[in-house]
């Protein structure tokens, strides 16, 4: 699994912070690959990503841990892709918040065979014309 | 992922104005958050907070009306009693023209009287006894056209003609007067030896002429 991990410092109330981040379905608003995010249990969500050559990756994730203002993590169920994501929220002392963002991803072992077979049909396109 | 939680942190400092950026939102919030035991115990609320039974024995004690007077009275400034003492004796005495020092009454005019020209060096005061004149004059602003007939009545300015119309003007002036030379001269080239005989000379016309 292919794990990244990124800091940011925020210039506003960790509050708000949270709120903002851990309302998962607010997140096309600011992941750039993800298209959308719908709730569809308590702790579930279900996620469509967009790849960069035009296809749509599914998955659906669970919150294993919430504990506000602190930390949001969540890891997928099912679907095209494993994730595991986590983001813990700290406070300085100039009242602004630090964002700590863990990553993983893999992608499943049945989406190279997908891939081999959208390449052998772009193959044959080509070819022909 | 760095430039997706760059756009993250817009987001949010666009959502929410940054919490050590704007002090007065910050003293805002402060306020929200405190406790109303708080508020109500340094009076910081409009309601009062009910008062025990040693602080009602206290406040009737003091409900003298010396007590109140002098509380009222500290409050002031000489500014204020002067100012006030001025409005109660317009209250009394004026009859609305503000004519308060010209009252004939010793007993109202000599305190105020004595301390005209201080209340009338105030802006306050004279604001109130000296009516500000208004100009009730129409305004002309000098931008303005000074025309007053209607735009209806207004006629246009004569245009000089164009070459073109002035052009077709000619052509028209050329077709009606080359049908009308022809019809003439066709009538006196017919009728020419009539006109002749008929004419004070036609003794002169040879024979064969003269039997028309």
């Amino acid at each position: 699994m292919l794990r990244t991990e990124r800091q940011i410092e925020i210039n506003a109330p960790i509050k708000r912070v949270f709120d903002l981040f851990s309302d998962l379905e607010r997140c096309p608003q600011w992941m750039g690959n993800i298209r959308s995010v719908f709730r569809v249990g308590d702790n579930l969500t279900q996620w469509i990503a967009t790849t960069q050559g035009g296809g749509s990756l599914n998955w659906v994730a669970e919150i294993v841990d919430y504990n506000p203002h602190q930390v949001i993590a969540w890891r997928s169920v099912g679907g095209d892709v494993d994730v595991e994501a986590q983001a813990k929220f700290t406070e300085s002392s100039q009242q602004t918040t630090l964002l700590h963002v863990l990553v993983g991803y893999d992608l499943r072992s049945d989406l190279p065979r997908k891939r081999g077979s959208l390449r052998r049909r772009l193959g044959k396109i080509r070819s022909v014309s | 992922m760095s430039t997706d939680l760059e756009k993250f942190k817009r987001l949010v400092e666009q959502e929410a104005p940054p919490a050590n950026a704007l002090p007065s939102l910050a003293m805002n919030r402060v306020t929200e958050e405190l406790d109303p035991e708080f508020l109500k115990q340094n009076s910081l609320l409009s309601t009062p907070a009910p008062l025990t039974q040693e602080e009602e024995e206290e406040k009737a004690d003091n409900t003298e009306p010396e007590n109140v007077t002098l509380e009222k009275s500290s409050l002031r400034t000489e500014h204020d009693s002067d100012f006030g003492r001025a409005l109660e004796a317009i209250g009394q005495h004026s009859d609305g023209t503000g004519t308060l020092f010209h009252t004939e009454d010793p007993e109202v005019a000599s305190p105020i009287v004595g301390k005209k020209e201080e209340l009338l060096s105030r802006p306050v005061v004279t604001s109130i006894i000296a009516p500000v004149a208004i100009n009730t004059a129409p305004r002309v602003l000098p931008s303005l056209p000074q025309d007053r007939t209607p735009l209806e009545s207004r006629k246009p300015a004569r245009r000089k003609p164009s070459r073109r119309r002035l052009q077709s003007h000619k052509r028209q002036a050329k077709s009606t007067s080359g049908p009308r030379v022809t019809l003439y001269s066709s009538i006196w080239f017919l009728a020419w030896p009539r006109f002749l005989a008929l004419s004070p000379v036609s003794g002169w016309l040879p024979p064969g002429l003269q039997q028309y």
